[in-house]
C-alpha cells in the first residue's frame, strides 16, 4: 500500500493548469522583451545629438608703461 | 506517439523566459543594434533630423590693457566701445586692425526638424584662461535670445510694443538648469535671458532648453561673453574653444 502511494506520487505530472500559466507568462515575457528592445532602438535612432564648435580669441599686447621701460633700458644701454 | 510530460514542457518554458529575459537585457546593454528584420520585412523608422550650426566665433582683436589695478580691463561682445583697441562689437566685422573679424557673440542655430537641448562645453575656465589666478579676473557669459545681429528674437516677432517675452515666442524657451522659463512672465528682452554666468569648468552646462527648430521663426541663440583680464596679465594671444551640442528635447 505505502510502495504504491510512493509510486503514484513519483510518476504524478505537473498540472496543466499550471503549464497554462507558464506559457502565457512566456508569451508576455517575450512580447515586452520585444516590445523593450524596438522602443530602445527607436529612441537611440531619433535622439542622435549633434555638435558644433566656436572659439573666443584676443590678443594682449605689451602695454604702454612697459614698451616706454623697454625704451629706456635700450637708450640707457645705449648712452 | 508518446506523450511529452507536463514537467519537460514546464522546464522548455522556463528556459525560453529565461533567454527572452536574457536576450532584452544584452541587447538594451549592448546598443550596438543599428536595424532589425521581422519576417523577411525590413523596417526602417525616419527620425527627426538632428544637427546645430554654429554661425560664427568671436575675435576681439588686440590691444593693451590696463595695468591698475583698481581699474582692469573689461571687453563684452554687447559693447561698441571697447578698451583700448579691442574690437566694436556692436557691429559684425567691426574690427579695429582687421574689418573682417567679428566679435558680436557664437551664435548657434538649430537646424533640425525638433527643439533642442544646448549644452555647452569650454575647454578653459577662468583660472586656465589666464594660466593664473590673479584677483578680478572673470569670464563669463549669457544667452540671448535670437540671432547675433539682434534679429530674429522674440520682441521683433512679436512687434514693437509687445515686447513682454511670451512663452511661445522665444527661441529658447527653457532655462534647463533651473525648470522655470527662461523668460519669466512680464520681462522685457532689454538684457540676457540667463544672468551672467561664470564659464563652467569641464562640465557640460545646459544654456537652453528647448531651442526651436526650423519649423518656428526663431531657431538661433546668441551667446554673449565679458571679459575681465587681470592688470598683469602677459602679453600673448588668449583662446577658449566651446562645444554646443544639441539633443532632441
Amino acid at each position: 500500500m505505502k510502495e504504491n502511494n510512493i509510486k503514484s506520487l513519483v510518476k504524478e505530472d505537473i498540472p496543466k493548469k499550471t503549464v497554462l500559466v507558464l506559457l502565457v507568462m512566456t508569451m508576455v515575457i517575450v512580447a515586452l522583451g520585444i516590445w523593450t528592445v524596438l522602443d530602445r532602438m527607436n529612441y537611440n535612432q531619433i535622439n542622435p545629438k549633434t555638435s558644433a564648435g566656436g572659439e573666443i580669441k584676443i590678443k594682449i599686447l605689451p602695454s604702454t608703461n612697459e614698451t616706454v621701460t623697454t625704451q629706456q633700458n635700450i637708450n640707457t644701454v645705449e648712452g | 506517439m508518446k506523450e511529452v510530460p507536463n514537467r519537460r514542457l514546464v522546464g522548455i518554458l522556463i528556459v525560453v523566459m529565461f533567454i527572452a529575459v536574457a536576450g532584452t537585457f544584452f541587447s538594451i546593454f549592448k546598443q550596438s543594434i543599428t536595424g532589425y528584420a521581422s519576417f523577411g520585412t525590413v523596417q526602417i523608422t525616419i527620425g527627426a533630423i538632428s544637427a546645430i550650426n554654429v554661425n560664427s566665433d568671436v575675435n576681439f582683436g588686440q590691444s593693451a590693457i590696463s595695468n591698475d589695478i583698481n581699474n582692469l580691463t573689461s571687453v563684452s561682445t554687447e559693447a561698441a566701445d571697447n578698451y583700448g583697441d579691442f574690437n566694436n562689437c556692436s557691429v559684425i566685422d567691426g574690427g579695429v586692425d582687421s574689418p573682417t573679424q567679428d566679435c558680436t557673440g557664437i551664435e548657434v542655430e538649430n537646424q533640425g526638424t525638433s527643439n533642442l537641448n544646448i549644452t555647452m562645453i569650454a575647454t578653459a575656465n577662468v583660472s586656465t584662461f589666464y594660466n593664473n589666478e590673479n584677483a578680478g579676473a572673470n569670464f563669463t557669459f549669457a544667452v540671448l535670445d535670437g540671432n547675433r545681429t539682434k534679429n530674429e528674437t522674440a520682441m521683433q516677432i512679436m512687434g514693437a510694443g509687445n515686447e513682454a517675452i511670451g512663452p511661445n515666442n522665444a527661441s529658447c524657451q527653457i532655462n534647463g538648469n533651473t525648470g522655470t522659463s527662461i523668460s519669466p512672465s512680464g520681462s522685457y528682452l532689454n538684457g540676457s535671458w540667463m544672468n551672467w554666468t561664470v564659464i563652467p569648468a569641464v562640465d557640460e552646462y545646459l544654456i537652453c532648453g528647448n531651442l526651436s527648430s526650423t519649423t518656428a521663426t526663431n531657431n538661433t541663440i546668441t551667446i554673449e561673453f565679458n571679459l575681465t583680464i587681470p592688470y598683469n596679465q602677459p602679453a600673448g594671444e588668449l583662446s577658449n574653444t566651446f562645444t554646443f551640442t544639441g539633443a532632441i528635447a
